[in-house]
Formats: structure tokens, C-alpha cells, sequence
């Protein structure tokens, strides 16, 4: 093909792309030129030699060579048989295998860590040098620009990913994995992509305070979460979603054939061989099947990449806005819950293995400390920016509607949405131990659910303070907030335990329920303590929003107002001196 | 008060009110009539905002602005710098929301997050600090745009021909945008955002920063646009360039507009005129002369044989004024009828606000 051809081919191409989506064709226009394709190619395919390479030089190459690729061990499995000429027979089965495991390895890691650092890198650029702004003021629907970033800035690595597919597939298929098994694998690794890559675009918007540094965290998150998905234990717990955040777990239980009869599980070298097996979700066995597995962490990848989609197109619209809108949170929230709940209840316990109190809490003890972890997040992303606040503080008898406005309004405080998730979190872990308690049989008590209480007063007072700090004057309040949660959350137990004040001690064992690790003490107080320690968590955060509200008229009051009344205070100040 | 100093005829100043020494001059200002009569001001307005507020921290930085661009106007907003202007115009194209208030365009609400494409593609932006794509060529930089607004590809490439012409880069088609001048990246700017013949352009501050020649190029092709009945938006510092082809100016001080005219009415209402004639002869016959006419308000003598008059009347009265002097026998050596500029009136506004 002439090269004039070519370059009409690829105009012709270009021009295509264009007019499907414009913004596809501005980043391939900028990375897709001859040397960059050229050099991608090659380094695809230096990677795959490698791959290759480093395998064939762990053939047999003498009958006293004890590999694993030798097609018959004889004398006692010490020697390799030899074929014709002398030289070792090999089981090229697993041969193929190996490189098919490699292979996978490098496909996995490259195309989400390697994705989500150019995406979350060029969409840092574009916001950082102001050019996204015309993105943001074109008639193009924030979905077609950011689908174009998504199939664009990452171009040639798709097709570096492309020239290697082709070896992928056919080691795979020469080392007896079946076809379906393959596709399974690409089609859950493609769910996940798009998971990665949203995420690390919405990662990307948020952090623009950290000067680019967001790009190498939510990297190194990715990169942290998929060997983290692989290597995790099976805990029965609700860390065993971690499971589902890695595509190679659907290859892991594959046992391959080779040719003499013997049998090799390529993906050994983990802990997370195949424990996926024994994994269940409400009771549901989804572990028992390849196929069941697959299709849960198919459709838990599309659920959370759509959701990431969602925050992110109204993120990209509108920076102003707050990270998450108070209404999206309350569905995410829904969604943690549950699936963190499926997992929390995975067998049913015997009657005889039930202890006389607080038993139920045996079988949710990773629920609270996990949606823990993700409130601290919420009150964080639920928070409005200080000008959003002003602006409702000071304009919401025009514009506001009713009280409603406090749950799902962008610039009214998030305290009511945060206490609104709270909520859902103890309502799906009231229903959980209903069922629990239906399926067992026996209802008891719950001290689980008292632990969240107590947990999610702490977790509120925690908002609130939160709150209070971003109305403040200081430059750096977020690092300011996140003290005073590390305060409230690690601090106050550790000065317990510092002055002594131990669980058992019947004095003053209640401040522990105060704490945001309640379940410390949840089976050694008296329900007396317990109503306690609850009217002290009510007292702080009925203190802290009379201040949060006091803070919020001032801030509304209008200039002329605010004015007067510092007018006002100073005759006052001057008459009585 | 300083009393104006008179300057020559064809006096332009690149100065401004950067100073703000209340120094004022005096030029003679071109006054177009042709440039307010084309406004039909009975149509409905391309671009209104009604009660347009924003408010930083608890500062007000546009406060309660309403405000009417009809079709074919250049309208000029002036102000000094935290005036609110570049606030106001990012509010009216959607790049900030506003905390209050709203923008119509052609009486439809307009909302960067909410409105539909169709209106959105109604406005052309250019702000004064303008990023471009390193990677891209001119070529290729527009072309972009062009397929982001949707110009069907059958009229794509003779609308980017027309506007490389326009803008004057049809020989930097090829270069790459980091290798373009200032000028250059400036009018390439501007062809993006008029790419899409938008009914509204709005430029923020378009020739800051620019040479005279680079500005000259950019006022011609204002005006070119201007003729083809496209609404101007657009703020400057270089108040002699808006006087060249604004047909309103609007005049913006702590977030309120303080004043917003017609041009020519704000030169009825607030430029002062003066009349500096010299005589080869008696200054003292000349003088007398002069106070017979009606439109005179004061004489002040500059020179044994030359008179700087206070004039009240029109081009027409100070016609019939020379006429009348010539007619006396008296002769005439120089006589130039001048106003008080664009610059001078809007720092004597800027005055009284202070004084007030």
C-alpha cells in the first residue's frame, strides 16, 4: 500500500471518528502519529518476546532436567523423559499456560493502573491549564466529551493491549482454557476498566488542590486494590469484595489438562487460588459457579462504574458542585449497604455455636467498621464549598422551597443528609439481623444495631465539626477537619485507654460507647449506661448545631446588616467603657 | 477639578485611566450617526440578564445588574479593575453560575448545566487569559471547534477557509498553535469563538497585551462583525478603541452598572465640546464675535491672537458658528471643533463617584 494511500485511509479514518465524536478525534489527533504508533507496536511486542522468552528458557534441555514442562517424569520423577534425538519431551500445554498467566497479568495491570494514570493525568491537565472550561461552554453533551476521553487519551495503549490480545487468546485457548472462560475474563476486565477509568476521572476533578498528586494516588489506589482483589484471604467478611475487583480471580480456579494426564493450576503462586469457590452473598452460593461468579462481578463493576459515571458527568458540568449530590449519596449509600451486608452474611451459623448475648454482632462484625469508613468519606464529598453555603444562607427565603431543601439541596448544610445516611446504613443493618434472626430462628437483642448508634453519634458529632471548620477563616481547613476527625475517631479512644478507663471497669466504661468503636464495650454495659452514653452524644451534637446554625445566620446576614450590627456592638462597647 | 488641556485633532490615547490622574484630554471624536440608527431597539433582545447578582465570600462583586444587548449592537463595558466586569460576562456565557438572577437568550433561559445546544450555540466567548492545545495545528485547532459545534462537514472546510481569511492566518494554517505571536493567538481566539457564527460574541479584554498594529487588525475585524449584525459584548481597557465602533457603552463601578447609553447620547450628556479658534488678527474682535453667538457658554483666551471656547450646540451650530465668524470679516487661521473623550468622560465619572 503506497503511502498516499495510506494517509487517505487514515484521513478518511480521522474524519469518521470526528463526526461520531469530535472529541475522540482531538485526542487521537494528538497522540496517534506515525513514531507513537510505531513505537507503541514495538514496545507491545518487545513485552510479548519477553514473556515468551523468559518462559522457553525454563525448558528441559537435558534428561536430567527437572522442569515442569517435561511431558513424562521418569525414575521416580527425577529425570525428563527424551524423545527422538535425545531431546526432552515437552508438554507445551503448560508451556502455553504459563504464558497465558503472564500475559493476563501484564494485561490486567497495564490497561487499569496504566488507564487510569493517563486519563486521570490528562483530564488534571486540562483542568489545571483552563482549556476544559470551552469543553465544559460547547453545545457537546458532557457524556460524548468525556466518552471521548475515555476512548482517546488512553489510544495507544488500547492498541499496545491490541497486538497483544491476539497471543493472549491463542496460549490461552493451547492451554486448554476454554473459550467462554476467555471471554468471561475480557468482558469482566472491560467491566472493571470502565469502573477504573471513571473513578479516576472523577478522582481527577476533585483533587485539584494536590497540584497533579491526585494522579499518581488514584494509580496507586488502582494498583493497590487489584493485588489486594487477588491476594486477599477469604474472610467470610465484608472484605471479601475485594475479590470481585479483580478479573483474574475468574481464572484462578481453572484447573489446565496437560497432555499425560497431569493437571496444573496456573494462577498458584497466590493465596487467592480459587477461594472465590466458597465465596456466598445473603446466603447465596455465587462462588459455586464460574459463570455465577462472573455474572455478580459483572453486574457489581457496571453498578459502581455507572454510578462513578453519574458523579462524574455532574461533576465535569458544574465544578462548583459539591463531589456527590446529597440525592446520589443516599442510592450509594443504599448500594454499600447491601452488598457490604451480602457479604457479612455468607453462612448460617449453628444454634449451638450462638453465644447467650449479643451473638448476632459474631456474624456483622466488619459491617460497622466498614460503613465507618465510607461515612468518612460522605461527610467529606457531602460537604457544600463555604460560597455555596453563603449563598443559601443568605438567599434561601427566595430561592428555597421548603425544608426539603435541607436533604437534597446542593448549598444547604449536609449535616441532615449525612444523619439521612446514617440512617439507611442502620436501616439495611436492622433488616440484615431481622433475616438473620428469621433464619436462625431465634431473635435476641440486637447489640449490633446499639453499636451503630452509638457509632454513628460519633460519626455525626464528626460531621458537625467538620462543618463548622469549612465556615472558619483558616487557608488550610481541610487538613484542619481532617485532624479534628482523627481526633474524634482515633484520639478520644486512645485517651481512654491512656487514663486507664477499661472496659470493664464499671466506673466509667460507658465513655467507651462514646467512642466510635463502641462494640469495645457494647457487651459489658447495663442498658442504663447505655441510654448514658447516648444522651452525652445527644447533648454534644444538639450543642454543636445550635453553634452551626448560629454560624450560618451570621454568614447570611446581608453586608449592610452585618455592618450595622458590628456598628451596633462597638456604641455599645464605647457606651459602656 | 484640573481644567481640560486641548490636544490635537487626531489625538488617540493608548493610556487609558490607567493613572487615574484626572488629567483629562480632549480629542475629537468621530461621532457615526449610521452607528445607533441601525439598532432597532422595538425587537425582543438577544441577550438580556435580569437581576444578575454574584456574590464571593460575602463581597457582592455583581450586584443586581439588568441588562439588554439587542441585535447588531457593540456594546462596550468599562470599568476599573474588581469593577465586576469579567464576573458579569462569565456569568452571561454560563462558564460561572450565578447566585442570583438570570441570563435569557432570545427570551429562552440560558443555564450552562440545563440549557439545550441549540443555545449554547448562540454564544461565542473569547476571555482575556486563553489557552490553547500545544499538540494541534491551526488547521486542526479550529476544525476541532468546528465539529464540537456541529458544522456539517459539507460546510466545515469553506467556513474554516473564510474565517482563516477573516482572521488573517490562512498562511499559519499549517503552524503549529505554540508557534503563533501574541497578536496571532489572539485572532485565533477570536475564530474559535465565532467559528460557529454565534448571535452573541462576547470578548473579555481581547487586546490587552497586544501591539498597535496587532490592535488596529483586531478593531477591523470587530467591525467587520459588527456589519454582519452580529451582538458584541465586549470589555476593554483601551477606551479609544471602543469609541471607534461601540454603538453602547456601559460603565461598571463595585459591581453596578452605573451607567449604560448609546453612545451618542452619552457624548450629548456628559462629553463637554470645545471650539479653539485662532485668528491672524485682533483676539479682542474675535472675542467679541463669539459672545454673540448663543451656543457659547465661556471664552478663555489662550494666546495673544488664539480663544478656547465652551460650546453647547451641535455640528450644525458650530458650522453656523465658522460661518458666522467668516462673515465678520475676521480672519480665520484655525478652528477646531473637538469633544471630551470616551476616556475623559468616564474618568470624570469615576471622579464624581469618588467626590461623591
Amino acid at each position: 500500500m503506497s503511502p498516499k494511500l495510506l494517509t487517505y485511509f487514515s484521513e478518511t479514518l480521522f474524519d469518521r471518528v470526528g463526526h461520531f465524536n469530535p472529541q475522540l478525534l482531538r485526542e487521537w489527533q494528538g497522540r496517534l502519529r506515525w513514531r507513537n504508533v510505531i513505537l507503541t507496536g514495538l514496545f507491545s511486542l518487545l513485552v510479548q518476546g519477553a514473556v515468551v522468552f523468559q518462559r522457553l528458557t525454563q525448558l528441559p534441555t537435558g534428561k536430567y532436567s527437572n522442569s515442569r514442562y517435561c511431558l513424562r517424569l521418569v525414575d521416580s520423577n527425577q529425570y525428563c523423559e527424551l524423545g527422538p534425538g535425545k531431546m526432552p519431551l515437552i508438554d507445551w500445554t503448560f508451556v502455553w499456560a504459563d504464558v497465558f498467566r503472564d500475559l493476563s497479568f501484564v494485561l490486567v495491570w497495564t490497561l487499569i493502573v496504566a488507564g487510569v494514570y493517563l486519563l486521570a493525568a490528562d483530564l488534571s491537565k486540562e483542568s489545571r491549564r483552563g482549556t476544559i472550561n470551552f469543553l465544559r461552554m460547547s453545545p457537546l453533551s458532557r457524556r460524548e466529551i468525556l466518552v471521548g476521553k475515555l476512548l482517546g487519551v488512553p489510544i495507544l495503549l488500547y492498541l499496545g493491549i491490541g497486538l497483544l490480545l491476539p497471543l493472549h487468546l491463542l496460549t490461552g485457548l493451547g492451554s486448554t482454557y476454554p473459550l467462554t472462560a476467555i471471554l468471561g475474563f475480557y468482558s469482566l476486565l472491560g467491566a472493571l476498566t470502565f469502573c477504573f477509568y471513571a473513578a479516576g476521572l472523577w478522582f481527577a476533578l476533585l483533587g485539584t488542590g494536590l497540584q497533579g498528586l491526585q494522579t499518581w494516588l488514584i494509580s496507586g489506589l488502582s494498583f493497590g486494590l487489584l493485588t489486594l482483589g487477588l491476594n486477599i484471604t477469604h474472610t467470610r467478611s465484608s472484605a471479601d469484595w475485594f475479590h470481585l475487583f479483580n478479573p483474574l480471580q475468574v481464572l484462578t480456579a481453572w484447573l489446565v489438562k496437560g497432555t499425560d494426564g497431569r493437571t496444573l493450576f496456573p494462577f498458584d503462586q497466590g493465596p487467592g487460588n480459587g477461594l472465590f469457590r466458597s465465596l456466598s452473598w445473603l446466603y447465596l452460593p455465587v462462588g459455586d459457579r464460574v459463570s455465577w461468579f462472573l455474572l455478580f462481578a459483572l453486574a457489581n463493576a457496571l453498578v459502581l462504574g455507572l454510578w462513578f459515571w453519574t458523579v462524574l458527568e455532574r461533576k465535569f458540568q458544574m465544578p462548583t458542585n459539591t463531589l456527590l449530590s446529597k440525592r446520589q449519596s443516599y442510592g450509594l449509600t443504599l448500594y454499600l449497604s447491601v452488598i457490604i451486608l451480602g457479604f457479612e452474611m455468607q453462612y448460617i451459623p449453628e444454634k449451638t455455636q450462638l453465644q447467650p448475648t449479643g451473638y448476632i454482632s459474631e456474624y456483622f462484625w466488619g459491617y460497622p467498621i466498614s460503613m465507618m469508613i465510607w461515612s468518612l468519606l460522605l461527610m467529606f464529598l457531602l460537604l457544600p464549598s463555604k460560597q455555596s453555603l453563603l449563598d443559601w444562607t443568605r438567599y434561601r427565603h427566595q430561592t428555597s422551597r421548603s425544608v426539603a431543601d435541607l436533604f437534597h439541596h446542593d448549598g444547604s448544610p449536609s449535616a441532615f443528609a449525612f444523619v439521612t445516611n446514617m440512617a439507611i446504613i442502620g436501616g439495611v443493618l436492622l433488616l440484615g439481623v431481622g433475616a438473620q434472626g428469621l433464619i436462625v430462628g431465634t431473635m435476641h437483642p440486637p447489640s449490633i444495631f446499639w453499636t451503630w448508634l452509638c457509632c454513628a453519634a460519633a460519626l455525626i458529632i464528626c460531621s458537625l465539626v467538620v462543618q463548622w471548620i469549612s465556615l472558619s477563616n483558616f487557608l488550610h481547613w481541610r487538613w484542619l477537619a481532617i485532624g479534628a476527625v482523627a481526633a474524634v475517631i482515633a484520639g478520644w479512644p486512645i485517651l481512654l485507654a491512656m487514663g486507664e478507663i477499661d472496659t470493664y471497669s464499671e466506673s466509667h466504661r460507658f465513655l467507651w460507647l462514646t467512642t466510635a468503636f463502641p462494640q469495645a464495650a457494647i457487651n459489658e454495659v447495663q442498658i442504663l449506661e447505655m441510654c448514658l452514653a447516648i444522651a452525652v452524644q445527644l447533648t454534644i451534637i444538639a450543642g454543636l448545631s445550635w453553634c452551626l446554625n448560629r454560624r450560618c445566620q451570621v454568614l447570611g446576614q446581608s453586608e449592610w446588616k452585618a455592618l450595622l450590627e458590628t456598628g451596633k456592638t462597638r456604641l455599645q462597647q464605647e457606651t459602656l467603657l | 477639578m484640573k481644567s481640560p488641556e486641548i490636544t490635537s485633532n487626531n489625538f488617540s490615547s493608548d493610556s487609558a485611566y490607567a493613572g487615574l490622574s484626572f488629567n483629562y484630554q480632549m480629542t475629537s471624536v468621530p461621532i457615526h450617526p449610521h452607528r445607533s440608527a441601525h439598532l432597532s431597539r422595538t425587537d425582543s433582545p438577544t441577550l438580556s440578564v435580569r437581576n444578575l447578582t454574584k456574590r464571593f465570600q460575602r463581597k457582592t462583586v455583581v450586584n443586581d445588574i439588568d441588562l439588554d444587548l439587542f441585535s447588531g449592537e457593540v456594546y462596550g463595558l468599562i470599568g476599573p479593575n474588581g469593577a465586576g466586569k469579567t464576573t458579569l460576562m462569565s456569568m452571561m456565557v454560563g462558564a460561572q453560575s450565578p447566585t442570583l438572577g438570570e441570563v435569557f437568550i432570545g427570551g429562552e433561559p440560558f443555564r450552562q448545566d440545563k440549557s439545550s445546544p441549540q443555545l449554547q450555540r448562540c454564544i461565542g466567548f473569547l476571555p482575556d487569559d486563553y489557552p490553547l492545545y500545544d499538540d494541534l495545528t491551526v488547521w486542526q485547532y479550529l476544525d476541532y471547534f468546528a465539529r464540537l459545534y456541529s458544522i456539517p462537514p459539507k460546510l466545515r472546510r469553506d467556513r474554516l477557509y473564510e474565517i482563516l481569511d477573516l482572521v488573517q492566518l490562512s498562511s499559519k494554517h499549517c503552524s503549529r498553535t505554540t508557534e503563533l505571536s501574541r497578536g496571532m493567538k489572539q485572532r485565533l481566539g477570536l475564530a474559535r469563538a465565532i467559528i460557529h457564527r454565534p448571535s452573541v460574541l462576547v470578548l473579555d479584554e481581547p487586546v490587552s497585551g497586544l501591539d498597535p498594529v496587532a490592535r488596529m487588525e483586531f478593531r477591523d475585524i470587530i467591525k467587520k462583525l459588527q456589519k454582519d449584525g452580529m451582538t458584541v459584548l465586549i470589555s476593554s481597557h483601551v477606551l479609544s478603541d471602543l469609541a471607534d465602533f461601540c454603538t453602547t457603552i456601559g460603565i461598571m463601578e463595585l459591581g453596578y452598572l452605573v451607567e449604560s447609553a448609546p453612545i451618542i447620547e452619552l457624548y450629548d450628556r456628559l462629553s463637554q465640546q470645545q471650539i479653539f479658534v485662532a485668528t491672524l488678527g485682533d483676539r479682542q474682535a474675535l472675542a467679541q464675535a463669539l459672545s454673540e453667538h448663543t451656543c457659547v457658554v465661556s471664552q478663555t483666551p489662550v494666546s495673544e491672537h488664539e480663544i478656547c471656547v465652551e460650546f453647547t450646540g451641535d455640528d450644525q451650530a458650530a458650522g453656523d458658528l465658522l460661518r458666522s465668524l467668516i462673515a465678520t470679516g475676521i480672519p480665520i487661521r484655525q478652528f477646531n471643533h473637538t469633544r471630551e473623550s470616551l476616556e475623559t468622560i468616564f474618568l470624570k465619572h469615576l471622579d464624581h463617584k469618588q467626590v461623591s
